[in-house]
């Protein structure tokens, strides 16, 4: 391999992306919206039931009733206000009571309260408002359970301090942006077979090594930085910075090796198109685990680009929780995965350049 | 513009273009999505807390559990799995109830439950679970609320709840409309371009309008087939089933003014392509607006294909009338005569650029 030769293929290259209009200002249009769709989803989980509470005694409700985690009271004025806060939704319910829960002001008279919901609430949902109202009723009334819940948090305890939505989908945006580099760059290499200047290149003493090593180079550089772009612009680099550009760079080389054997089995730009779609919506899968978390089934961990968006995932959104020792596993699996397909890639494409040139 | 000519092409589009992939992914994409998130979405959207049980006797409780509609619940057979499941987010809560678990609480006696919470699950989730558990249990003992107590539920404000998976049509339905009026005259003019075909079709009598037209129309066409099939198969339409039409028709104009645009300034067809698949953002935006309301709605606002997906949303989930998605239609018919007007301005410079 000679780098000296590699060198101008890279700018060359670099030049031949930007001077394509279309290519250029869709990265850097889709650069901008990502950015900008990331800073538009909320920025907070909202992971409490507010109740909103009226009585013509402000302090019925306190003690136990008020401490239960996930719930959070607040006092209301009058009940004509407490009813337009729910219909604003300030509250998802309002309680209205009418005198003390314990005493009754009229001993032949029941005291009512009124549970104030929205319409828009399903059936199921309001089912559960009944029953935290009817535990809270209890408690005030003294009929307190006498069994006390031994709790152990497993993994991480995110209780207050959860995952906001924007910062659940960047794994996924940041590996939109590094999947885009596998279209450049298969595009390129396709046009140069289909225009034949594949063939003009390795006519100079350039070998068939040498133009991998500049293309590999061109996609590593295009995904990466695109993805290094997009996550510094969230300011999320902040925190474990070296696990994230180094997972980046690692799903930078695999999606160029994608890159390479996509080339090597299409035959037209068209037929990249067609099979770098299949290869996007198969390695998109993954990040759904991370969008909606849960148990994950064993497949999903097949396939590749799991390892890019879980480490993504967990240094982005674990502040320290998670350490190097937490991403071994996901990194040893990366550049294993990295090399396999960075090897394949090569394998198969010069396979497809000495048949090409066969021809 | 001569019609015959206009009908010649419009043969030609669909005998010769039907067969290339963007029509074809056009026609399967919409349909695998309405199987794929009736099959799976649905229930991964329930937003019910998930509660885990191992029963180590044979309570009540449990049964009494599973009747709750707002509680997704599962039994476990041993507390290690309880404790797997929980610990990978399979659900939000565990409980492990001890054996004897019913009769020493009827006989008021002090027990302590192992509950396994899940650290990324919501606060309120917990709480939900822990009161449904408490609720249940005192049901069981028979300690209900003070009598002295009177519960009257009120509801406020107008019924206005659509459950996720019925907020998903419109966004199908956006998406039918969407692929297909977007790729299919994107993708069919720049390979007419790609393949010079387009010269030679040039070089006799038709015109860049009639092209235009041609192209535009089979996009109109695939999109309203495409967007009526998905709300057919999703039973959708209702009395207001001519207005409906009317906003298919409409949000299909937009699209394929879009795809026109797009296949005019694309010199081949993986430009276009990319276009596609950067702009899919720009195009879907809304739905994400209506998937989840607790975004603020008015941001959605400023996206063209809002004016589509909001009516089809109001008249098909919300029972809406003509009064309800008035307004969004003006603005959908004032953006569709727009769209229409720079696409006729763009037709008319090709032509002048071509002669």
């Amino acid at each position: 391999m000679n780098w000296r030769r590699i060198t101008p293929l890279i700018s060359k290259d670099i030049l031949l992306f930007a001077h394509d209009k279309l290519f250029a200002f869709l990265t850097a249009f889709c650069l901008i919206l990502f950015i900008m769709i990331y800073y538009i989803l909320p920025k907070t989980v909202k992971e409490t039931i507010k109740i909103g509470y009226y009585s013509p005694s402000p302090h019925v409700v306190t003690g136990t009733a008020k401490e239960a985690p996930g719930i959070s009271i607040q006092n209301v004025n009058s009940d004509e206000r407490l009813k337009q806060a729910v219909v604003d939704k300030k509250f998802h319910i309002g309680i209205s009571v009418s005198g003390e829960i314990l005493k009754p002001s009229d001993p032949g008279k029941n005291t009512q309260v009124r549970l104030y919901y929205s319409s828009e609430i399903p059936d199921e949902i309001m089912e559960t408002y009944t029953i935290i109202l009817d535990e809270m009723i209890n408690r005030m009334s003294g009929h307190a359970a006498k069994f006390n819940f031994a709790e152990t948090v497993l993994g991480p305890d995110m209780a207050g301090k959860q995952i906001p939505f924007r910062d659940r989908i960047l794994p996924l945006l940041v590996f939109f942006m590094l999947i885009t580099g596998t279209f450049i760059l298969a595009n390129l290499i396709t046009d140069e077979l289909e225009n034949k200047t594949m063939q003009a290149l390795l006519s100079t003493p350039m070998q068939v090594t040498d133009v991998f090593a500049g293309k590999a180079v061109v996609g590593v550089l295009l995904s990466f930085s695109q993805a290094l772009l997009m996550i510094t612009a969230t300011g999320r680099l902040a925190q474990n910075p070296l696990i994230i550009t180094s997972a980046m760079f690692l799903g930078a080389i695999m999606v160029t090796g994608m890159a390479f054997l996509i080339a090597s089995v299409a035959k037209d730009v068209m037929s990249v198109v067609a099979w770098g779609t299949l290869v996007v919506m198969i390695l998109s899968i993954p990040a759904v685990t991370i969008l909606f978390p849960g148990p994950v089934p064993g497949w999903i961990k097949a396939i590749p680009s799991f390892f890019i968006v879980d480490t993504l995932h967990r240094a982005v959104n674990f502040k320290t929780e998670i350490g190097w020792s937490g991403h071994l596993d996901n990194f040893s699996l990366m550049i294993a995965f990295s090399i396999a397909f960075i090897f394949l890639g090569i394998l198969t494409l010069k396979r497809k350049v000495k048949c090409t040139l066969e021809e | 513009m001569h019609i015959r000519r206009i009908g010649a092409l419009l043969k030609k589009e669909f005998v010769y273009g039907s067969k290339s992939y963007f029509f074809i992914f056009a026609v399967a994409a919409p349909l695998i999505a309405t199987l794929l998130f009736n099959l799976i979405f649905s229930s991964a959207f329930s937003g019910k807390p998930r509660m885990g049980i191992f029963d180590q006797g044979h309570s009540q409780i449990v049964g009494s559990l599973k009747e709750l509609p707002s509680i997704d619940l599962r039994e476990y057979q041993s507390e290690t799995e309880l404790q797997e499941t929980v610990k990978k987010g399979g659900r939000d809560v565990g409980i492990v109830l001890p054996s004897g678990f019913d009769s020493n609480f009827k006989q008021e006696e002090s027990m302590e439950i192992t509950t396994y919470i899940w650290g990324e699950s919501l606060l309120k989730n917990r709480a939900i679970i822990n009161a449904a558990l408490l609720h249940k249990v005192r049901n069981l003992a028979g300690s209900e609320a003070p009598a002295s107590v009177e519960v009257i539920a009120t509801a406020l404000g107008d019924k206005d709840n659509v459950s996720l998976k019925d907020r998903l049509l419109p966004v199908i339905v956006l998406m039918a409309i969407f692929i297909a009026g977007f790729a299919v005259p994107s993708s069919s003019l720049a390979e007419e371009k790609q393949k010079k075909t387009i010269e030679a079709l040039l070089s006799t009598p038709t015109t860049q309008n009639e092209l235009f037209v041609s192209k535009g129309l089979v996009g109109i066409i695939v999109s309203m087939v495409m967007g009526n099939t998905i709300l057919i198969l999703n039973q959708a339409f209702n009395t207001h089933g001519a207005l409906i039409i009317l906003i298919l028709f409409l949000g299909s104009i937009m699209a394929t003014s879009f795809g026109l645009m797009l296949g005019a300034f694309s010199k081949d067809i993986s430009s276009v392509y990319s276009a596609i698949e950067g702009l899919n953002v720009f195009v879907y935006a809304p739905g994400l607006f209506i998937l989840f309301p607790q975004i603020p709605q008015w941001i959605g606002k400023f996206f063209p294909t809002y004016y589509v997906i909001n009516p089809i949303m109001t008249l098909t989930q919300k029972d809406g009338s003509w009064a309800a998605v008035k307004g969004d239609l003006m603005v959908l018919i004032g953006i569709t005569v727009a769209l229409m007007g720079a696409v006729g301005t763009i037709a008319s410079k090709k032509r002048q650029q071509a002669a």
